[in-house]
């Protein structure tokens, strides 16, 4: 088990070099942002001499090693536009993301699993339909369609809450139901296809036989020898949220870190970009490791070897 | 099996921080002012974003701020400057100002606010505006001069005015420091900066210029305009920038809101790219194309009539402008007339692409799509290329943007100066334009001190500019600005937005 | 490579691939879901291949004077533009109808590229193993911690938008998905009879992949592929809403999108229609994936 442990976290160190070294390559391969950093009326001597003082003259090898070294200390230079650190930029965003992706979690699991179980209870009814249509709904629109079309209603027509920002628990709603939105449709299709499975089972029909009311028997016999897939599938689905607010950020305005990242991508902030991307990655790393552990814990069945 | 369920709920839970508490409003009139985004730094000696100043400039002072007419300065930090030769512009600096930490303010601030931005460490991006200011000298505490290599129409250090900062806390606390926990002279001081969220801040006890009416004010970015809209509505917000025009008479009619909007000093223009060969290099196909715009159509119809038909690149809200300079009117038949003199009958022949950024201006696109429709018109073959603002600045740069690009210019000396200099003189970076007796008056004008003079140089070179086109001159814009109804206050023609000009009632 | 070499028996799965195939389909034609996913599908194709014949000619075609027109059940619509028109007096009707070939194309050049790469790749992997394995598993990794929607973003913005580079940017991010079902599908193959019994005949490795793996991990890798078809058409028109799309002058869903949220609140229809053509294709295009995976691979479920 420690061995298992040990070689998965050696390769989740050599992912996140990886990531490193092709962010560092897409960004840097195609030329430098000086230009487009400074003002306007700027003159070349003017544009040229910020290019030095970035480091952007050097061979590109050259700003590769110099990357390389300071970003094993932690260190990924300053925001060429905020003129600060950038990790500490992205560091600053994390916990506007997490509130956000930690409530679109409690929509998935508080809604998709129960969803997801009812569907398998009653196959074939409406409950069933209905839970099927809105899932199939979720896994198809865009998410920031859906976003824009719940502002539109709720935000500027209703007027019932703010159409972006942060701030209290009414500017959390929309964004973290648009968020989850793809994540419950997937989950509930995975309980309801787990719990269809395992009613199916041997072991059901003989506790039905024994007597057992349906729902006892669903509940007790058919959660939990569903679970284990669900619970695993929450854990990845947690990654993601964190990892994919993305767009959602940037249609509500949310100050996270991945509206962080689409502006800095937009201004060419380099290390802003690299800040985040290793950030996000090392999360989502992080948390596909925990799950694999929690895997191991829960199913004794399984032997690392 | 529920245990661990129950784990993984509350270990969320742990994760999300609790919900922010809204603290309780102190006393004192409060306005909250939305532009579409938030300020890049708080330290005003870094970016050169108008959004980011607007912010700023709540907190630190200028030497002198512009006033409503071309030229005109008022004092600020400083109370009077004259010129004490060709090259040296002297200030008095005003007394008993301090900083909001305590640190009284002297020349060495104004110099060191210059030697900052000079200083390649620091990576700003502002030394376009103390390119011309050569050496700084301050003979006693409030007496500085700024001293230029030759003489110049402008005085050094008035092209762009510049922030004043503490040069002791600066050299104290570091440029990461300075960058969220700005100290200045100004009318306000922060209480608390939350990033890309909202920036709050209060009026400063200390500020030589007494108590603003408004106390306290807040800085809440929306970028989307719909919601900015739907902001200042719920009265969420009191002051929403860049409104667009299709909003303007639900929010004119209103119940809590009225529209307000002043002339602006950006104009937008169509420049040929007469560096790389085509037709665009003929001089005639230059003239017959604008002929074949219909400027006051596209005011109406794009922008919802908010905006204004200019004659020359010298808009006649700039020092600068003459009357007497003949512009283009929209001739059908003129243009026909002329493409046909240049090889084009009818058009064909021609086939011309429009480069536009996309929402880097109001309306950019569409200006640029209803231009290649009226190109259609006098039987040119035109198409529109769009691109996102970065990529699109990267190639002007680079010059790379040919035969036709679209681009706004808003000078806030309101001097021809800047345009000429920047934009026609061969020299200059952003020029795609080469004309020989263009780049000799422009030398000549911005070193020609005599006011009546320089006035008549830039009169010869738009009429220069007139006969040898370098762009479709197009239109200025209105700038539109919406506030709730208790809010008094006057926009600026330079975008920007002062919360100690404000009140409310 | 149609000769058989002499002694080895075919692939079973060739033959049972096609006569099961057969009956696939045939169970396919019975699911109502998956049919009405393929009606979908079908629409979506013909209006990509035929716009020009079933809409305007030229959906860039403005009228300034008629802007931001409602649809034509709405007081003030009129018939000529059905679904109103945009910010620029364009038919939202005609751009939809032309989106439709934005969409196609980056939803089959992604599958294209991100399946050849991702197929190639895990049956290298799961055939032969050793270092190719661990190379290609290493690699895989760094793709899987990558954020996805990030890296397409950040690839499109600095090589600069466009059709083509944003069918790259997708699909280079797609390939990952097919090597890990290829691979373990490979893994498992390479030990039964028929792949040994080549291999000891001799037939190369090119062979045994092309000839005896791939039609067995088809079903799999064509299953997923459907899947990515879906997932590309909502992230190019993902990009194409923040901007970093195909050039404004083409006519995309995304697009229409980006431009319409500016009037959600004034014409909400320049949103709504473009965000509907995006999520009934994908449904198409999902329902037919699900159809496809329980009458191709019923194990799966």
């Amino acid at each position: 088990m420690t061995a298992y442990l040990g070689r998965r976290a050696i390769g989740a160190l050599w992912a996140l070099i990886g990531v490193a070294i092709v962010v560092f390559l897409i960004l840097h391969i195609t030329g430098d942002p000086a230009a487009v950093m400074m003002p306007p009326e700027s003159t070349r001597a003017e544009i040229d001499a910020f290019r030095h003082a970035q480091g952007f003259d050097r061979p590109l090898i050259v700003q590769f090693a110099s990357f390389a070294a300071s970003a094993a200390h932690g260190d990924l230079g300053l925001s060429l536009r905020h003129q600060e650190p950038a990790m500490g930029l992205a560091l600053q965003r994390l916990p506007a993301t997490i509130e956000l992706a930690g409530c679109a979690f409690l929509i998935v699991a508080l809604i998709g699993v129960p969803a997801g179980v009812l569907s398998a209870l009653r196959p074939r009814t409406w409950i069933d339909y209905t839970a099927r249509v809105i899932a199939l709904i979720g896994q198809s629109a865009p998410t920031y369609w859906i976003g824009l079309m719940l502002i539109l209603l709720f935000a500027v027509r209703l007027g019932w809450v703010p159409a972006s920002g942060i701030g209290d628990w009414r500017n959390l709603i929309l964004p973290a139901a648009t968020l989850g939105f793809f994540s419950t449709a997937k989950i509930m299709r995975l309980t309801r296809a787990a719990m269809l499975e395992v009613l199916a089972a041997d072991f059901m029909r003989t506790a039905r036989a024994k007597g057992l009311t349906a729902v006892r028997v669903s509940l007790g016999h058919g959660l939990r020898n569903a679970w284990l897939p669900i619970v695993t599938q929450l854990g990845v689905e947690l990654g993601t949220l964190l990892s994919g607010a993305i767009i959602t950020e940037t249609v509500f305005a949310w100050p996270g870190v991945g509206r962080l990242a689409v502006q800095a991508v937009f201004e060419r902030d380099f290390p802003v970009v690299e800040s985040v991307v290793l950030l996000t990655a090392t999360i989502f790393v992080v948390l596909n490791l925990a799950v694999d552990l929690l895997y191991a814990v829960l199913d004794p069945r399984i032997r690392y070897a | 099996m529920k245990r661990v369920l129950m784990l993984l709920f509350g270990a969320t839970l742990a994760l999300a921080p609790a919900m922010p508490l809204r603290a309780a409003d102190p006393p004192g009139a409060t306005v909250t002012i939305s532009q579409g985004v938030d300020a890049d730094t708080l330290n005003p000696l870094l970016t050169t974003i108008t959004p980011t100043f607007n912010v700023t400039d709540q907190i630190y002072d200028r030497l002198a701020d512009r006033g409503s007419k071309p030229g005109e300065l008022i004092p600020l930090l400083a109370l009077s400057w004259k010129r004490l030769n060709p090259t040296t512009e002297e200030y008095k600096l005003r007394h008993n100002v301090v900083f909001s930490n305590g640190d009284p303010f002297t020349s060495a601030d104004v110099r060191f606010s210059v030697d900052w931005i000079r200083n390649p460490a620091n990576n700003s991006k502002q030394t376009p505006y103390i390119r011309d200011i050569d050496r700084v000298e301050t003979p006693d505490a409030y007496t500085v001069r700024f001293i230029s290599k030759t003489p110049l129409a402008i005085p050094p250090g008035q092209q762009n005015l510049f922030r004043i900062v503490d040069a002791k806390y600066f050299k104290e606390k570091g440029n990461a420091y300075v960058g969220e926990h700005p100290i200045g002279t100004g009318p306000y001081v922060l209480r608390e900066w939350r990033r890309d969220d909202q920036t709050i801040m209060d009026a400063n006890p200390k500020w030589w210029g007494g108590k603003p009416k408004v106390e306290h004010v807040i800085f809440k970015a929306i970028p989307e305009a719909a919601a900015r809209v739907a902001a200042l509505r719920t009265g969420a917000t009191d002051l929403i920038t860049n409104v667009p025009s299709q909003y303007q008479t639900q929010l004119a009619g209103g119940q809590s809101t009225k529209l307000v909007s002043t002339r602006s000093l950006r104009q937008l223009f169509i420049a040929f790219n007469t560096l790389t060969p085509g037709p665009q290099q003929n001089k005639l196909v230059r003239q017959a194309l604008n002929y074949a715009v219909d400027v006051p159509s596209i005011v109406k119809n794009v922008l919802g009539g908010r905006g204004y038909e200019l004659t020359s690149p010298i808009p006649p809200n700039y020092f600068g402008y003459d009357a007497s300079v003949p512009g283009y009117k929209h001739d059908v038949a003129k243009a026909k007339e002329l493409l046909a003199k240049a090889g084009y009958p009818d058009g064909k022949g021609l086939s011309l692409v429009v480069n536009a950024p996309i929402g880097r201006y109001n309306r950019d696109r569409e200006v640029a799509e209803a231009i290649a429709g009226q190109f259609k018109t006098v039987g040119i073959d035109a198409t529109v290329r769009a691109q996102e603002w970065v990529s699109y600045s990267d190639q002007n740069n680079r010059r790379a943007l040919t035969p036709l690009y679209e681009l706004g210019w808003n000078q806030p000396s309101a001097d021809a100066d800047g345009i000429v200099t920047s934009l026609f003189m061969s020299t200059a970076p952003l020029s795609c334009y080469k004309n020989d007796e263009v780049d000799k008056l422009a030398d000549q004008a911005r070193g020609e001190l005599d006011v009546a003079k320089r006035k008549a140089l830039y009169k010869k070179i738009a009429l220069v500019l007139h006969d040898d086109p370098p762009w479709i001159v197009l239109f200025e814009y209105e700038d539109l600005y919406a506030t709730s109804k208790r809010l008094h206050w006057q926009p600026r023609g330079d975008e920007s937005i002062r919360a100690n000009e404000m009140s409310v009632s | 490579m149609a000769t058989a070499v002499a002694g080895v028996p075919a692939a079973p799965g060739d033959i049972e691939g096609v006569t099961s195939r057969t009956a696939s389909l045939r169970k396919l034609a019975r699911d109502p879901a998956a049919v009405i996913g393929a009606v979908i599908v079908a629409i979506v194709v013909v209006c990509a291949v035929f716009a020009p014949l079933i809409a305007h000619a030229d959906p860039n075609a403005q009228d300034l004077t008629s802007t931001l027109v409602p649809p034509m059940w709405i007081a003030g619509g009129v018939h000529a533009h059905p679904l109103g028109t945009d910010n620029l007096g364009r038919d939202v009707l005609t751009r939809i109808i032309w989106g439709a070939r934005v969409s196609a194309i980056v939803g089959i050049s992604v599958v294209i590229i991100g399946g050849t790469i991702g197929v190639t790749a895990g049956l290298l992997a799961g055939y032969r193993r050793g270092w190719v394995d661990a190379v290609i598993a290493r690699i895989t990794d760094v793709q899987l911690a990558f954020p996805l929607v990030l890296l397409a973003v950040a690839i499109v913005a600095v090589v600069g938008p466009g059709l083509w580079t944003v069918i790259a940017a997708i699909g280079l991010t797609s390939w990952v998905q097919y090597v890990r079902v290829v691979r373990a599908e490979t893994l498992s193959l390479r030990e039964r009879e028929f792949v040994l019994a080549a291999n000891a005949a001799g037939a190369t490795s090119a062979r045994v992949i092309g000839r005896h793996l791939l039609p067995n991990v088809a079903s799999a890798a064509i299953v997923l592929g459907t899947f990515e078809i879906a997932r590309a058409i909502v992230l190019e028109s993902s990009l194409s809403f923040l901007g970093l799309g195909v050039p404004p002058t083409t006519p995309s869903w995304g697009g229409m999108l980006a431009d319409g949220r500016q009037y959600l609140d004034t014409a909400w229809w320049t949103a709504l229609f473009p965000g509907l053509a995006i999520m009934i294709a994908v449904m198409g295009v999902n329902l037919l994936g699900d159809g496809l995976r329980d009458a191709l691979d019923p194990a799966s479920r």
